[in-house]
């Protein structure tokens, strides 16, 4: 992993490239772990190039990975004190590359079913999520970020192809550069900062914020810090390039900070407006905006406690601001290394005049169960608010990740 | 001995979850695209935005609730159902349904790019988003060109409420 | 969690902070200090870029000659929470083989006791054997006296590279030298 050679770097990158051919022939979502702050890691920069989290890792990122994410099969799944092993590398550890140069990749598959209310039929369905190349620099003060990938359906706000279906994703790319250990600024196109920043883009806070990790990050220019008492990024948002006319496209800004009041606990703020000239869906004229407040708690090791309220105002031209929530109360239980259960309780009244509030309810169990791979299975029950009244709809997602 | 109780016990969730999933027949379902079978049925020279029939806009169960999309449910459109969506929209140009009650039709009222809901009729008939690559930043009235002065602003405006709601500044031709 | 908040409360530097925590015995010397009970050590590092991580222990024994008292605290028990980080502390930076204790002396006599059910809290100057070299260093320390025991809460910090400790790193990730440990434990005149 210590090679500079120029060779080694040329033979990594065409690697890559190859690997983009290979991935690209299967493709939502990048993973991040917010529960890692059980092991005091709280700030996402030690093992994360981006500042905010997610993405490609450093190379102490992928040693962590390997140490604390996985089951290594002893008694409590920990690992022994042995290095990290090769595997952790890219590519299994098939491909040494130069410490500046951050290749990865996920591949992200879920069986679905849902089962909605009678006379709706049943959805069971495999869907991709997430089929992605990514690539990370880090050459002196320098730092870029990118990921390539293959999108089967969705993620249109991420396409640089124009295609109802089967397009190329990008869903970040950046150029930055780094002011010493704790500052970074950057531009391009980024996932907002704001709020907890979880692995599920579907949760109600994610959704309703448009602040997930799949397809809703935005151009813009911001400015990142990270120390260990404290990280936060403010992002000036100028709008998502991947989406056109410009009248659709969003400006404000998004922006969030966490302190800790022990490497265990984080306690943050975050906040974003925006607004546009047309809506997507009902192409008037509004400003929105999210406030709230998040934490992130490890009590004792095996636990963490995660939790998120937010605050939702939107305001359409033509009619008054109307005001919302969405809250997030997670708690992730590792009943051996490597092993999780979590669950997870959410609700969301949507930012509008007589909205009712919905509810969900989430069992999900993950295993990182090998070098690079993880399975995860969720239960959910939720019950949305629809037209006045409720429905209940029960889901069942059966994912394999794996990354490069 | 506990470990490999809990490690049973995982696998056996997993197990289990992979035999509830595999014993349930996959459905395919084609994503219905409603306003498109508006836009055909009546033919229409743009795409209506789905607040033609959805409350805000925001489509799901229970949602179609505005005044046009009570008329047309009145008039046996149902979901997932392209051909009943084009029979009420033929039963409601025939029988001149006015949603709004003001005498004028609401298939009339589309025809001439008019909200049949009563609301903007410019956004009714606004170039529908699209993605990928190719669009560009438009640059607007005061603005000063340029991506880095739009960053400047844009950062100073959001922080600067001027309007109580956002300003609809015209800038196309 | 207590101490943590402790530590954050007093105003100690979770960077710099190693506490080590006194105990408190009468003025005139007459009686001998002993720790009963459960004890803990904690220490606290951080890293570059925005890493902290903690390492806990409890082998903590106390001498007591009349004229010093000296806390000795025991390395090679002392767990980060990760195995491969714990050995690279005790084989490559601590080296516990050849100097597998720490030892705080402070001159009894500059400690103030406080009175039952009363609290006492100050600094004082001690002398800090860590990795074969001793320095002198500067405690603060909280004791508490709750039905005859003393419940002792302390904190000091050090910098390792003063201490012939080389700086930690791990694959491009670098610790802090400056670090801090703290103790706590219920002590007892005899």
């Amino acid at each position: 992993m210590r090679s500079s050679s120029p060779v080694r770097a040329f033979v990594a990158l065409a690697t890559f490239a190859l690997a983009l051919v290979v991935t690209l022939a299967f493709t939502r979502t990048a993973s991040a772990y917010p529960w890692m702050i059980r092991h005091g890691y709280g700030a996402c920069t030690t093992c994360h190039l981006d500042p905010s989290g997610a993405g490609v890792l450093t190379p102490y990122g992928r040693a962590q990975g390997d140490l604390l994410l996985r089951d290594h099969y002893t008694k409590n799944g920990k690992a022994g004190p042995e290095e990290a092993s090769k595997t952790a590398g890219f590519l299994f550890g098939l491909l040494e590359t130069p410490d500046w140069l951050l290749p990865g990749g996920s591949y992200r598959g879920m069986y679905l079913y849902s089962k909605p209310p009678s006379p709706a039929p049943a959805i069971a369905r495999y869907v991709q999520m997430q089929a992605d190349l990514k690539i990370g620099l880090q050459p002196g003060i320098f730092r870029a970020g990118a990921s390539l990938g293959y999108a089967h359906g969705g993620a249109l706000s991420a396409s640089i192809t124009s295609r109802d279906k089967d397009n190329l994703v990008s869903r970040e790319h950046w150029i930055g550069v780094a002011i010493g250990d704790a500052v970074m600024i950057r531009t391009g196109r980024l996932a907002l900062p704001f709020g907890v920043r979880t692995v599920e883009h579907n949760a109600f806070v994610r959704a309703s914020t448009r602040t997930d990790l799949n397809d809703t990050q935005q151009y813009g220019l911001a400015l990142a810090y990270s120390d260990t008492k404290s990280r936060g990024e403010l992002m000036a948002i100028v709008g998502n390039f991947a989406l056109h006319p410009d009248d659709y496209r969003e400006r404000g800004y998004s922006a969030l900070f966490e302190y800790f009041v022990d490497p265990h606990v984080g306690i943050g703020l975050s906040s974003l407006r925006t607004q546009a000239l047309r809506d997507v869906t009902t192409r008037v004229a509004y400003a929105r905006q999210a406030h709230g407040l998040f934490v992130r708690a490890s009590p004792w090791e095996p636990l963490v406690l995660m939790a998120e309220g937010d605050w939702l105002l939107l305001s359409p031209d033509g009619a008054a601001t109307a005001s919302g929530y969405a809250g997030l109360l997670q708690a992730d239980f590792e009943v051996r290394q490597g092993m999780h259960v979590m669950v997870t309780g959410e609700t969301l009244r949507p930012a509008q005049a007589g909205a009712d509030p919905s509810f969900g309810a989430w069992l999900s169990l993950t295993w990182f169960f090998a070098p690079h791979f993880d399975v995860r299975t969720d239960f959910i029950h939720s019950r949305v608010a629809a037209g006045g009244a409720h429905a209940n709809v029960e889901s069942v997602l059966l994912q394999l990740h794996a990354f490069l | 001995m506990k470990a490999m109780r809990s490690l049973a016990l995982f696998v056996a969730a997993f197990v289990l979850a992979s035999f509830a999933l595999l014993a349930i027949p996959s459905r395919a379902r084609a994503t219905p695209n409603y306003p498109d079978v508006v836009a055909g049925a009546l033919g229409l020279s743009y795409t209506p935005p789905c607040a033609l029939c959805h409350v805000g806009g925001r489509t799901g169960l229970g949602t179609v609730n505005t005044p046009f999309g009570k008329s047309l449910r009145a008039h046996g459109g149902a979901a997932r159902d392209d051909g009943s969506i084009e029979a009420a929209l033929a039963a409601m140009e025939k029988d001149g349904t006015s949603s709004l009650h003001d005498g004028a039709s609401d298939v009339a009222k589309l025809k001439k790019g008019q909200d049949p809901n009563g609301g903007d009729a410019s956004a009714l008939s606004a170039e529908p988003p699209a993605y990928g690559c190719g669009g560009r930043i438009a640059a607007r009235p005061g603005d000063v060109s340029g991506v880095a002065a739009t960053l400047v602003v844009v950062a100073i405006a959001s922080f600067v409420r001027v309007r109580r709601r956002p300003r609809i500044v015209r800038h196309h031709a | 969690m207590s101490l943590r908040k402790t530590l954050v409360q007093a105003g100690i530097p979770v960077s710099i902070a190693l506490s080590i925590a006194i105990c408190s015995w009468p003025d005139d010397g007459h009686a001998a200090l002993k720790r009963v009970g459960d004890s803990k050590v904690f220490f606290f590092a951080t890293g570059t870029p925005a890493m902290k991580f903690t390492g806990t222990g409890s082998d903590v024994t106390i001498a007591d000659d009349g004229k010093n008292l000296t806390i000795t605290v025991g390395l090679t028990t002392i767990d980060t929470g990760m195995e491969l980080r714990n050995t690279h502390m005790r084989d490559k930076y601590l080296q516990t083989a050849k100097w597998p204790t720490t030892k705080l002396t402070v001159v009894k006599s500059d400690l103030k006791l406080p009175a039952e059910g009363a609290k006492s809290k100050s600094t004082t100057t001690g002398t800090l054997d860590l990795h074969g070299v001793q320095k002198k260093v500067k405690v603060g320390y909280e004791i508490e006296k709750r039905d005859g025991n003393y419940v002792v809460r302390g904190a000091l910090n050090l910098v390792m590279t003063d201490y012939g400790v080389e700086t930690p790193g791990y694959v491009g990730v670098s610790v802090d030298p400056a670090v801090g440990v703290a103790l706590t434990f219920v002590a007892k005149d005899l």
